[in-house]
């Protein structure tokens, strides 16, 4: 079977080529009925940052792959006169039947590499419990709803929703705003003191129930003064503490999530220049939940926020604080504390490991591994040291 | 920020039930050669008047090959005017390959087709003989 | 020293195309895009 291979004599080039992955070729059959596919590309300006395409809960960055090959888009046509091939130019072919014309000459493709979508945060204010808000913002930067926030945002929106949540998002006066941190832990514990002096269920609180336990409990406290808790603040904790079962009309506590906030406090606290023995820290950290608040805690659960300075200490660590150079970095980290076990430095590190080695395969570029074997407790544990 | 829907007007067949011919059940293929695909008009034009030139909705269009497939064998060899032959395949892509089109004057992005198979031709081209 | 191809007398040849073949093939580039890359 032979083709007549025709080219235009100028390439359109609005044709782009784009590597669909096993996920997005499932988006796109997931809508396969409509002219909608499903799917968005978005970028936060037009110069400068990157594109993104964006499906209803996940990300994919968009990078350009360009090749030194010619890869010819073609398409097959109906002539609108006869062709008539010459013999000479047959080369003992028979007279083609179907023509095919390039019209698009294409250098490049979109490499589609899936990425943690990140919620725009440029327009949101910060939010302290202040009486007047928002006072003095520029109405014309203000987002009203989340829609606008997520349409907003270089993100899909259910990735958008969830960090909404983790940050502790919320509307206090019709505008989108994020409690600061020393709000959201006063919020925290004025709720979880009204649910257990209502006695309500902690794996099945309604926002009503809680709101009320919650007004109450302020009204007893001192009457008449402005209270920042607001039903939507009251929202704000239980998406942020809590998980949503029942279609977000009920939530269950989040114990992990809960313990970790009062422990990282409790680092800030009582361990950021100067460290304390394991038991004393314990103690600290379970004096800063409400009283007889019934929550397990253990160390382990703050990795990545604190070094053990000598054995049976802790103190606090923010990564934030250490070099951004990978070799700074593991330095830095064996200068604080000369052995690590693996699951302690693995939070500090592991931003690094950008090629997604096994971390441990990661961190001995960086280290030596020392076997240490717990006679008591019949396990071997694994430790670094530095190189 | 800006942003656009990516839509699409015709319905694809996104189910690869072992197609493997060389266009898309849409009417799209795609060659790939290794190395450039020259081409050069002579400064007084094109000759209307030349065979290979033809015309279709309206603009000039140019004949500049032929494509043999080799019946069921996948292979496929390509001429290229009258004195280069290429011998290739149709192989199938380790990604399939969407086509977008990207409309400024509309601000609009439409997938076209979905693209599973490409015809490689890889080899230094022969003479033909 | 030709090939047949040579020999044959082609129509007109107001234009010419043919493939400049590369030994090799190259992709290593890879950069990330900007909203006005799309469009151009």
């Amino acid at each position: 079977m032979s083709i007549n291979l025709h080219t235009q004599f100028q390439y359109d080039p609005a044709y782009k080529l784009i590597q669909l992955t096993p996920e997005l070729l499932e988006i796109l059959e997931k809508n396969e009925a409509g002219s909608n596919t499903g799917l968005q590309f978005k970028s936060l300006s037009a110069e400068g940052t990157d594109v993104v395409l964006c499906s209803d809960d996940k990300t994919w960055l968009i990078k350009q792959k360009n090749h030194s090959n010619t890869v010819l888009l073609m398409k097959e046509f109906v002539p609108e006169n006869d062709i008539q091939v010459s013999e000479e130019s047959l080369f003992g072919l028979r007279q083609p039947e179907d023509n095919y014309l390039a019209f698009a000459n294409t250098s490049y493709e979109y490499e589609t590499r899936a990425v943690e979508g990140h919620l725009n945060l440029n327009s949101l204010l910060m939010y302290d419990g202040e009486r007047d808000f928002p006072l003095g913002a520029d109405e014309g930067s203000l987002l009203h709803s989340f829609d606008e926030l997520a349409d907003d945002s270089p993100c899909s929106k259910k990735e958008c929703l969830s960090q909404w949540h983790q940050l502790g998002g919320c509307t206090i006066s019709n505008v989108l705003c994020i409690l600061s941190q020393n709000f959201l832990s006063k919020a925290l514990n004025i709720t979880l003191v009204s649910i257990m002096s209502e006695n309500l269920p902690l794996d099945d609180l309604k926002l009503d129930a809680t709101y009320e336990a919650v007004r109450k409990g302020m009204e007893d406290a001192e009457s008449s003064t402005f209270s920042p808790y607001s039903k939507e603040v009251v929202l704000t904790v239980l998406n942020k503490f809590g998980i949503s079962t029942k279609e977000n009309t009920a939530w269950e506590l989040d114990m992990l999530t809960i313990a970790k906030w009062y422990g990282l406090e409790a680092l800030q606290t009582y361990v950021r220049n100067s460290s304390l023995s394991v038991d004393e820290f314990l103690i600290k950290w379970k004096s800063l939940f409400p009283a007889f608040f019934p929550c397990d805690i253990d160390v382990v659960m703050l990795r990545g926020h604190y070094y053990v300075p000598t054995s049976g200490y802790i103190q606090y660590l923010s990564k934030d604080t250490l070099p951004s150079e990978v070799k700074s970095r593991f330095r830095s980290l064996f200068e604080l504390q000369s052995t690590w076990v693996l699951e302690d430095i693995e939070p500090f590190i592991k931003e690094f490991n950008t090629k997604g080695l096994k971390i441990d395969n990661f961190i001995m570029k960086f280290a030596k591994r020392k076997q240490i074997t717990d006679r008591n407790r019949k396990i071997t544990i694994t430790t670094v040291t530095s190189r | 920020m800006p942003k656009v829907s990516v839509s699409r007007s015709r319905l694809l067949q996104l189910r690869d039930e072992g197609q493997c011919s060389v266009v898309t059940p849409l009417g799209t293929a795609m060659l790939e050669i290794q190395g450039d695909l020259a081409m050069e008009i002579a400064s007084d034009g094109c000759d209307p008047g030349d065979p290979r030139v033809s015309v279709l909705q309206g603009q000039q269009i140019f004949r500049f090959g032929l494509l043999d497939l080799h019946g069921t064998s996948r292979e496929a060899t390509l001429y290229i005017g009258q004195k280069q032959r290429m011998v290739g395949k149709l192989v199938k892509l380790d990604v399939p390959m969407g086509v977008l089109h990207f409309d400024t004057a509309t601000q609009t992005a439409q997938l076209q087709d979905i693209i599973r198979y490409r015809l490689i031709f890889r080899d230094r081209p022969l003479p033909i003989m | 020293n030709f090939t047949p191809g040579d020999t044959t007398p082609t129509p007109k040849d107001s234009v010419r195309i043919w493939v400049r073949y590369k030994s090799g093939f190259s992709n290593a580039v890879r950069k990330n895009v900007s909203w006005d890359a799309l469009w151009q």
